[in-house]
């Protein structure tokens, strides 16, 4: 599959803020948009360049808040996903996830990190009862990290 | 329905116009409107509500005048109806669906608040363009914590009345505390989930009284009923 740097195709660099995303898509969408290519003779390309523009914002937007903040993207570490729990710290100190989801590595292309982090919406009814479960674990741990 | 125009009008970034107009009930002074297609489709959508509950109370306690408003209605829902039918089968389903999971005393607080956030989901998802998956999402979330939220509100009175609600029996099998701390979790659960969805739209334009609405005024209900009950301790 190509490397698809969605903060390339949006003309941002990776740390930048949220609202300047969102106003790079906005500035690019109005752009290239159908809707205001109707009249133009290079209509397809002008789409095709749209659909980029709105898979980048939404692959960014994603990504940011799984927790993965592009800061390393495109690094040549053979995963340019990162840890999508980075920055969470386990009881003795090391990197890594409370929920046994991948972690850094082990992805062979985006499909298969958004299919495993995939959760939430998508199932009609949900469930509150393991959200709630999720957060009483969050809590737990972090009164480990304290205790220590 | 207004918090509904004001996020459509912020992520379409609508162009309105301003109008003077006399309000039938405060004709003293002239109001100004704020039009824009936002504002029309949401009135299309108070309409289609509207004409049903009309209808439900018609149905539920023999109303004969909201009947009677209800057949009076009927031409502008019908004009609604043909402008979004899509939406206009949806809300009549889902609240059949409602009706069906409160006579069968649905326990399930995911399935019986996910009938409502499906038909405000519908609501929501107002173009099938690139957000009509984020806006389903959002109004899916959103009119689960709504209906969870009147629930809450509304089991006091359910409980002398012998009323459905969801959330009746967990008040009986949970101590108080329990019972407090798993609403707020069950109900904080659904609008942050909302909150998480409006953040992955391009809202630029009204985002801070959205993100206000959403992070504190949604909450304003619940605060003024919690202290209601410390005052009564």
């Amino acid at each position: 599959m190509a490397f698809f740097d969605p903060y390339q195709v949006l003309g941002v660099p990776s740390n930048a803020t949220d609202d300047e995303v969102k106003r790079a898509y906005r500035n690019l969408s109005r752009k290239y948009h159908p809707d205001a290519n109707v009249n133009n003779p290079n209509k397809e390309q002008a789409e095709e360049r749209f659909k980029q523009i709105q898979a980048a914002y939404d692959q960014i937007m994603k990504m940011r808040q799984q927790g993965f903040t592009g800061q390393n993207y495109g690094q040549g570490n053979g995963n340019p996903y990162g840890n999508p729990y980075g920055g969470y710290r386990n009881a003795d100190g090391s990197g890594g996830n409370p929920f046994g989801y991948g972690g850094s590595g082990g992805y062979q292309n985006q499909e298969d990190w958004y299919r495993n982090m995939s959760q939430g919406y998508g199932r009609p009814y949900s469930s509150t009862g393991s959200w709630c479960i999720s957060m009483l674990l969050i809590n737990l741990f972090c009164n480990c990290c304290c205790r220590i | 329905m207004t918090f509904l125009i004001v996020l459509l009008s912020g992520l379409y970034e609508l162009v309105g116009q301003k109008e003077s107009f006399t309000c039938a009930l405060h004709p003293a002074k002239k109001r100004t409107a704020f039009l824009n297609e936002a504002t029309d489709y949401a009135a299309d959508m108070n309409l289609i509500l509207g004409y049903y509950h009309l209808l439900d109370d018609w149905k539920d306690e023999k109303n004969t005048a909201k009947k009677r408003m209800a057949d009076r209605l009927r031409p502008d829902y019908e004009k609604a109806a043909a402008r979004f039918p899509k939406q206009d089968e949806a809300i009549r389903t889902h609240l059949l669906e409602l009706a069906k999971a409160e006579e069968r005393k649905e326990t399930d607080l995911d399935v019986v608040s996910g009938i409502f956030g499906e038909l405000l989901a519908e609501i929501f998802a107002w173009k099938d363009d690139e957000w009509h998956e984020e806006l389903h999402c959002f109004g899916f979330y959103l009119g689960k914590f709504i209906y969870l939220m009147d629930a809450y509100e509304d089991l006091p009175h359910d409980k002398k009345t012998h009323a459905y609600n969801p959330f009746e029996p967990l008040s009986r099998q949970k101590s108080p505390e329990e019972y407090e701390t798993l609403c707020k979790c069950y109900m904080t659960s659904q609008i942050s989930e909302c909150a998480r969805s409006f953040e992955r739209l391009p809202v630029l334009q009204h985002a801070e009284i959205i993100r206000n609405i959403l992070y504190s005024g949604v909450w304003s209900k619940y605060e003024i009923l919690q202290k209601k009950k410390q005052k009564k301790k």
